[in-house]
């Protein structure tokens, strides 16, 4: 059977917080400026840098450069009208990567002039040019270096988006017990070495590092071993705090499954005996939240000793 | 081994909740300059760049070590990214010992870093992922209910988690670099609010943005530095896996088995006599007391009476967290490190207000996972 | 130095996706390393792994890799973030101490989880580079340019990389890749054909590492590693002469290349950047490269640069080789370089 296979995706917004130099770069680019860093060897490079990469040393300064340069290599993308390229912008020593738009492919050529073009609305980021185009003879005009720029003094944050999609495929033994979990099974299995029962099911005993048997159907009836009342509140949570989230030890198990419990929770003991609740058989799914929670037996607790062996 | 490894440099920057006057290049720069600066070299010096931190998605850089070669004055040199968990910081600084003291390298620059304010650390460490059974609230849910077995087996009163927070609170006021400079008394943690029962808001480590460095060397190299060195006696990393039949999460084999090794290596006998000082990964107040147990620094179940007793207070017989620990200045990624820097100011003589006086042996340990990484060095004023 | 080799390789083949999640991947491997050598977890003195996170978009993947791997009674163990070659130069240095004997290093990576080549965007400075979202083909176009331009190669060197790699793929089973080269007929980014960059496959793999005498006790033929290192370069692409990889040049002359190995396994996931890294080796005229079909074959990331070290030594051991020279790579175009020379003695 095939692995199970469910979307994920890293969608946040990070925090960047710039410093005085990319800062300086960053608030320059909103006024549709450009600056460069100079190393101590006189070198200018763009984007500008806190330090010179050949060797850690400090920069010397910030400087203005001209939004002209020539074009150094280059990447046309066949999904849209543009290219990557490595812009040497005028009178600098490092080149820039951005795009270019504006010219068709066999247009593109080493050297070739280009020009930033600025976005209209700017907000202090790398896509404040929005991309380079070929440039007139007439429009490289300055390409001296400008005065010095000073390092930013305050704070400058910058949210960037991170988005990453993912089909994620959970492996073949977890693919086993979370089908069995849509069954209203638990399933652990036992490793053929060390003969102890695992639940969740593991592809592999963790200890003895070999393969384990095939899967075998648990009993629904466990202790807690130990225990936590979660009562802070955090994003994403799927119940209202107060919960206890529960170490719970299968009968026949010698393995511990985290669940949540039922009741009160100042009534929740380590040694206490519980029971699985499933959810209504339609809400069964490839998930451990088949079960809806644990909830007391009503059996004596099993004494501490027992459990010890289990923390 | 070929030679004695020795630290000759320290750097740290400040620490806050958010450093947001700081780049990534920043923040690593501020470490290593001062770490450089502290050994009296300068990158030119270096023979290769350590660095290690916990997961990319705090940062959504991966692989950081490549944007920050430059940085930190690696181009052209060989440069590693360590990363095991929480215990990272402690094990990158191994790796660094080993690789001086099989003799492929004189001069190491070895740093710990993470900018949690670039994102949020709940989120980075708990997504709501596919397959994996729903988490339990970030580091606290997974490890309350150990403390709670802690409690349960050992029979230690509620007030000992209070008074490691009070603690650690207080010798911060002697670290200028700590995050959190806001001493609390017990009254104030007995009446903070319950996150994940048994632990409450005050028995939580901050989250931080920081980086700590260090420069590591051969013998010779640290003969001539211009300030004392810390000699490194014995470093050790041990793991074991997450969930096994039997496994003991609250006094961890692998916990043990580093600690042996260690003192084999330091050939120490009696830790608790012959080591004056140590800085534990403590991100919660109880685990101090199950560190001590874990560590050989008492019986199993002892480890709150020396808290109640206040051995581990600055001034008692085996202070613990003089810079105030993880409860006080947590950047997950370098925490570790701190922990075996600041073990190496001890011996070095310069850890300001918060040194203890006469400090000869030192402890510096970190874990991560769930309790199953291990990183741990002994270090000295004097050569092993 | 002290004598250390290669003793053991094991790799899963490389598919377009694994039936297997990472503790599968991993515990397939390293029992199959361990067992065809006869060790079991607790003779290996120290054992490190090489992964990155961002492959799943999950924090502490390694974390529960560790699961497949069996460290019990406690293991000393390490990670780092990065192809396992990494790895094995760390456990390699950690065996000069002295005081171990093996050493057993894995590497896991299922590129088939997300767009690969756009996770890879997140590799570059978060700052200016990595919002214009230029993915990892975008970057080796730009680098493949610079070499037609800068006349060091033309597209028709691209094309014989390719198939020469592609022919060799034919014979190895680990191989995801076993088809003769096809026609350069789908551009991707320019200059680049779909045939000049790597196909996207999951797998992992491990080798074992012994010192002196447990090295000769355990394998008839040792890999020694004659030297090691690597070499890190700017980051910033508009900072770099990409037409050549001064760090592979300098990691190869550290690791005691002397100009001449019987094969070589370049670690050059763009059919462009093997001929960068030929020149930068130089010498490599008479050597067999790249016999297992390379990157462009399989190219599990993580993974790709220690099958690298595996299939060089494997030569070694099979007595296909006397002298072997390995290279890794990471980051975008060729930023960080790993080379060793292994040896029969």
């Amino acid at each position: 059977m095939k692995p199970l296979s469910a979307p994920y995706q890293i969608d946040y917004h990070y925090k960047r917080s710039l410093g005085p130099v990319l800062g300086r770069f960053m608030a320059e680019l909103e006024q549709g400026q450009i600056i460069g860093s100079r190393c101590q060897d006189g070198r200018v490079l763009v984007p500008p840098s806190e330090f010179d990469p050949r060797d850690g040393s400090e920069s010397s300064g910030l400087v203005r450069v001209a939004a002209t340069g020539r074009l150094e290599t280059w990447s046309w993308q066949p999904q849209g009208d543009f290219a990557f390229g490595l812009i040497r912008l005028d009178g600098t020593d490092s080149a820039l990567l951005h795009r270019i738009q504006g010219a068709q492919a066999s247009e593109l050529h080493q050297g070739m002039g280009l020009i930033a073009v600025f976005a209209d609305e700017r907000r202090g980021q790398i896509d404040d040019i929005d991309h380079f185009r070929p440039a007139g003879t007439d429009e490289i005009t300055a390409t001296d270096l400008g005065e010095p720029v000073p390092p930013l003094t305050e704070d400058r944050v910058l949210k960037i988006p991170l988005v990453l999609d993912y089909q994620i495929r959970a492996g073949a033994t977890t693919s086993d017990f979370l089908r069995g979990m849509a069954r209203g099974e638990i399933l652990g299995n036992r490793c053929p070495q060390c003969h102890k029962v695992q639940v969740p099911a593991r592809p592999a005993c963790t200890t003895c590092s070999v393969l384990c048997e095939s899967p075998q159907i648990l009993d629904e009836t466990g202790t807690i071993t130990t225990f936590s009342i979660i009562r802070i509140e955090f994003p994403g949570q799927r119940l209202a705090p107060p919960y206890v989230c529960a170490w719970i030890l299968l009968d026949g198990a010698d393995t511990a499954l985290l669940h949540l419990v039922s009741g009160d929770p100042e009534n929740v003991r380590m040694g206490q005996r519980v029971r699985a609740v499933w959810k209504a058989e339609a809400d069964w799914g490839p998930t451990l939240e088949s079960i809806r929670y644990f909830e007391a037996t009503g059996e004596p607790d099993r004494p501490f000793e027992e459990i010890a062996e289990h923390l | 081994m070929k030679t004695r490894c020795a630290v000759i440099g320290v750097g740290q920057t400040r620490y806050a909740a958010k450093r947001q006057d700081v780049s990534l290049y920043g923040l690593v720069r501020e470490a290593a300059l001062a770490a450089l600066a502290d050994a009296g070299l300068g990158f030119e010096d270096i023979d290769a760049v350590i660095i290690g931190k916990a997961p990319d998605t705090f940062e959504g850089v991966m692989m950081p070590e490549l944007m920050l070669a430059g940085a930190l004055g690696a181009v052209g040199k060989p440069m590693m990214r360590v990363y095991t968990a929480g215990s990272v910081g402690g094990s990158t600084a191994v790796v660094a010992t080993h690789a001086i003291e099989a003799g492929r390298y004189r001069r190491v620059l070895t740093l710990a870093f993470q900018k949690q304010s670039e994102s949020n650390a709940m989120w980075a460490l708990s997504p709501a992922y596919p397959f994996v059974p729903p988490t339990v609230a970030g580091a606290g849910g997974y490890f309350a209910p150990l403390i709670r077995a802690y409690i349960r087996r050992s029979g230690a009163p509620e007030d000992i988690g209070w008074r490691v927070t009070v603690k650690d609170r207080e010798n911060a006021m002697r670290n200028p670099l700590a995050h959190l400079h806001q001493p609390v008394t017990l009254e104030q943690v007995s009446q903070a609010p319950i996150l994940w029962d048994p632990i409450n808001y005050l028995e939580t480590c901050p989250s931080s943005d920081g980086a700590c460095a260090m420069v590591l060397c051969a013998e010779d190299v640290a003969q001539a530095a211009p300030r004392p060195p810390a000699w490194v006696h014995g470093t050790s990393v041990r793991t074991e896996p997450i969930i096994f039949s039997g496994r003991d999460q609250v006094n961890p084999e692998a916990g043990k088995y580093c600690a042996a090794d260690l003192y084999a290596q330091a050939k120490i006998t009696d830790p608790l006599t012959e080591i004056d000082c140590a800085e534990l990964y403590v991100p919660f107040s109880w685990f101090e007391p199950m560190w001590l147990e874990n560590l050989g620094f008492c019986a199993e179940g002892d480890g709150w009476k020396m808290v109640r007793d206040g051995v581990t207070a600055m001034d008692g017989d085996l202070p613990i967290n003089m810079s105030g620990g993880v409860m006080s200045t947590n950047p997950i990624g370098a925490s570790g490190m701190i922990r075996f820097a600041e073990a190496a100011q001890q011996v070095r003589g310069l850890a300001g207000d918060h040194q203890i006086e006469g400090a000869r042996i030192a402890m510096g340990h970190a874990y991560g996972g769930g309790s199953q990484f291990f990183a741990g060095w002994i270090v000295g004023s004097e050569p092993a | 130095m002290a004598d250390i080799a290669i003793v053991g390789f094991a790799q899963t083949p490389t598919r377009p996706q694994s039936q297997g999640d990472e503790v599968e991947l991993v515990q397939a491997v390293v029992s199959q390393a361990r067992d065809q050598l006869g060790l079991r977890q607790d003779d290996i003195g120290f054992t490190c792994s090489g992964s990155s996170d961002f492959l799943s978009g999950r924090p502490f993947s390694f974390v529960s890799a560790v699961d497949g791997l069996g460290a019990w009674p406690p293991a000393r163990e390490s990670h780092v973030e990065m192809d396992g070659a990494w790895a094995l130069f760390e456990a390699w240095v950690r065996l000069q101490h002295g005081d171990l004997d093996t050493a057993l290093v894995y590497a896991f990576g299922q590129s088939s989880l997300g767009a690969i080549e756009k996770i890879l965007t997140a590799q570059l400075e978060p700052y200016t580079t990595a919002p214009l979202t230029p993915d990892a083909n975008a970057l080796a176009g730009l680098q493949a340019q610079a070499l037609l331009l800068a006349k060091d190669a033309t597209e028709a060197d691209f094309a014989k990389v390719v198939s020469r790699n592609r022919r060799a793929g034919l014979d190895n089973p680990h191989a995801q890749l076993r088809s003769p080269a096809p026609a350069r007929n789908q551009p991707v980014a320019s200059p680049l054909d779909a045939s000049d960059c790597p196909p996207v496959g999951d797998g992992a793999a491990c080798v074992i590492l012994a010192r002196g005498d447990r090295a000769r006790a355990l394998c008839e033929r040792p890999a020694w590693i004659r030297g090691m290192d690597h070499r890190i370069e700017t980051h910033h692409l508009g900072q770099r002469n990409l037409c050549q990889s001064p760090s592979t040049a300098a990691a190869a002359q550290s690791a005691g290349f002397d100009g001449h190995v019987d094969v070589a396994e370049l670690h050059a996931p763009y059919s462009p950047q093997e001929l960068i890294l030929r020149r930068a080796l130089g010498g490599l005229e008479t050597a067999n490269v790249n016999p297992s079909g390379g990157a462009l074959c399989a190219n599990p990331v993580m993974v790709t640069g220690l099958i690298r070290l595996g299939e060089a030594a494997q030569a070694i051991i099979d007595g296909r080789a006397t002298t072997a020279l390995a290279h890794a790579t990471s980051g975008p175009c060729l930023q960080h370089n790993l080379v060793a020379v292994l040896e029969a003695r």
